[in-house]
């Protein structure tokens, strides 16, 4: 039958979500054998506490309570992955339309086409134009014990914070509304227009003087959760003012570029600028652009460096070479902080970037692993020989911060050792420049 | 006309141990086992449902499918004449074809593949010719198409069929025979007109 090329005829893939369904299904209501066309399933997630899916034909609802991060498929519209304490309703329609009402804590959305995807907050809703965004609702009971000094009463104060990965969203909330585009966040509150929020402005920074209430005697391990980490982000918040307000810091909100570039030269720094970012806990290290796609690097670099249109196609080669290593590293990391080693893949690098950052460690694990890691680089710690079994934030962390050097010594085996680091060194660094800290850890 | 189709790739079996775990209800081994066979189980479903990519028959085939088929893995016997994975393409094909009988969903559900459908990776010619495979599939009696299907997709032999669609072997050789001249004469005039 060869002749006849039934091969031709390819029927696709299978869902990718359809090994979680169907576990999900035999989790939820193994008695239940009700055909094709309907099942009632729960979702069984590793660690995930509580979540309950009615999955159909096309369509389907459920409702997410998480108390540890979970990963939850949204019938074919898209994944949710809730951190501790969000709280999120959700329904897609059998015309795949999804509406969803995120009441707490944080969730990063994928979403697919399909239809119309809305994320309902108490402070704004978000209409989906595009694929990757997190929302943040802040859900602060303030008491007005701490404003007046007397018992009046509490009030909530609700916040929506987006932010953008990939694609457009719009935030709307009382006849106001706003377009964020990849890269950017907005804010929704009660009584006021949402709006892009400004580069400093986090969830719970503008909160820092609102104390956090006492937890009730009866608070729920998710209300006890939700408390913690309104605590920490408040504690992050006041440390960045801290440093923000400290002239000796380099990225502070009052440092001067030219200050910070001279106190944190990501090429060649000197051992006392090594020891002086020791000292601060801080890392500077420059990052060759990672991208999706075919790379043109060859063509980007200065054209000071002479080189020939072979050499640039040969640049550019090696780029990709390196580029492709590192995102499929930043992917799998990923994947081990989400349990899912296929949500990283249709992430952008800045996204990944984002994600491992934000989710990959508390403050306190960061500010240890930041003094740790500057300590190495000043030569006042060996460096392990074996970082294969450290956590996917300390990988994360050496592999961009080994990322300019490793580059470096990819391209010096195309133009040679020289160009390659005044390519380099052209405009102080590769593409991407950091210096960075948490600040040291309290002793 | 050739009587051997070309064999494809030997399918990998899910290893022992896991089968095993799989068996006792182990949630990782049995998301590797659907891993494993997934793609086998929506390529047979969606074939015998003649769609071509997902749908909302072909998804729930499938994932029924494998309710089933973890329901039952204790009372699968790997030493047993059936490998798993022909157990398991027997399971998706009975349920397709209760399904196609029940709704007698053929060509009336399905819209058929344009052959100028935009697929930028293909070929207009290889797209049409997909189309017409797809098409003269769905114009099969589902009893045939059932044969074809696991003989030609998915190569298992005339007493695996017929076991797994519990007929005789000289019905499975009938039906097929029907199904291959009925194909070549609908594909004829695509491929020499």
């Amino acid at each position: 039958m060869d002749d006849l090329r039934l091969d031709s005829y390819d029927p696709g893939e299978p869902d990718p979500a359809l090994a979680e369904l169907v576990l999900a299904r035999l989790d939820a209501a193994p008695q239940r054998r009700s055909g094709v066309r309907w099942a009632i399933a729960g979702m069984a997630i590793a660690a995930a506490a509580c979540a309950a899916i009615v999955v159909g034909l096309r369509g389907g609802s459920g409702l997410i309570e998480a108390q540890a991060r979970m990963s939850v498929s949204l019938a074919g519209r898209g994944i949710a992955v809730a951190e501790p304490g969000a709280r999120v309703r959700w329904t897609v329609a059998r015309s795949g339309d999804a509406e969803l009402e995120q009441s707490a804590g944080t969730v990063f959305y994928r979403v697919e086409h399909g239809g119309a995807f809305v994320v309902k907050t108490p402070a704004g809703a978000v209409r989906v134009h595009g694929t990757c965004f997190k929302v943040e609702v802040e859900d602060m009971r303030v008491s007005k014990q701490g404003v007046t000094g007397a018992v009046l009463g509490a009030s909530i104060v609700a916040a929506a914070w987006v932010t953008v990965y990939e694609g457009k969203v719009s935030l709307a909330h009382g006849g106001g509304e706003v377009a964020l585009t990849a890269g950017q966040r907005g804010v929704s509150r009660d009584g006021e227009s949402p709006r892009e929020a400004r580069g400093d402005e986090r969830p719970g920074v503008t909160s820092i003087d609102a104390p956090v209430a006492p937890p009730s005697a009866n608070a729920t391990q998710a209300e006890l959760l939700r408390r913690d980490e309104q605590q920490r982000r408040q504690i992050a918040a006041l440390t960045e003012k801290l440093r923000a307000l400290d002239p000796t810091e380099g990225d502070g909100a009052g440092a001067k570029d030219g200050e910070r570039n001279r106190r944190e030269n990501p090429v060649d720094p000197s051992k006392e600028e090594l020891l002086d970012l020791a000292k601060r806990c801080r890392l500077a290290y420059d990052v060759p652009t990672l991208q999706e796609g075919a790379s043109r690097y060859g063509n980007e670099l200065p054209k000071e460096l002479g080189l020939t249109p072979e050499e640039q196609q040969a640049v550019s080669r090696a780029h990709q070479k390196f580029n492709d290593q590192a995102l499929a590293q930043l992917r799998a990391i990923y994947g081990e902080i989400v349990g899912d080693p296929k949500l990283g893949a249709q992430l952008s690098p800045d996204a990944l970037s984002s994600e491992i950052t934000h989710k990959g460690g508390s403050a306190e694990e960061i500010q240890l692993l930041f003094k740790r890691l500057s300590a190495e680089r000043a030569g006042l710690l060996p460096a392990p020989k074996d970082t294969t079994t450290a956590s996917p934030i300390e990988r994360y962390y050496r592999l961009m911060t080994s990322a300019g050097d490793g580059f470096e010594r990819e391209l010096a085996g195309v133009i040679g050792p020289d160009r390659a680091h005044d390519a380099r060194t052209q405009h102080g660094g590769w593409n991407n420049k950091f210096g960075t800290g948490r600040g040291c850890p309290s002793e | 006309m050739n009587e051997v189709s070309p064999a494809p790739a030997a399918r990998a079996e899910l290893d022992e141990l896991t089968l095993r775990r799989a068996r006792k209800g182990d949630r990782a081994a049995q998301r590797a086992l659907i891993e494993r066979y997934q793609k086998m189980v929506f390529a047979c479903v969606a074939r015998m449902t003649c769609s071509r990519g997902r749908n909302a028959i072909a998804d729930d085939l499938v994932q029924e499918t494998f309710i089933r088929v973890l329901g039952a893995l204790e009372r699968f016997d790997p030493a047993g004449d059936a490998k798993l994975s022909t157990w398991i393409l027997t399971i998706a094909t009975r349920l397709a074809l209760n399904e196609l009988r029940r709704k007698q969903a053929s060509l009336d559900d399905l819209v058929p593949v344009r052959a100028d459908a935009p697929r930028p990776d293909r070929a207009l010619e290889q797209q049409a010719l997909a189309a017409a495979v797809r098409n003269a599939i769905a114009a099969l009696p589902v009893d045939q198409r059932a044969v074809l299907v696991l003989r030609e997709y998915h190569d298992l032999d005339y007493t695996d069929i017929a076991r797994a669609l519990e007929l005789d072997l000289g019905t499975v050789k009938s039906r097929l025979s029907r199904a291959r001249e009925a194909l070549r004469n609908t594909l004829a005039e695509v491929h020499h007109g």
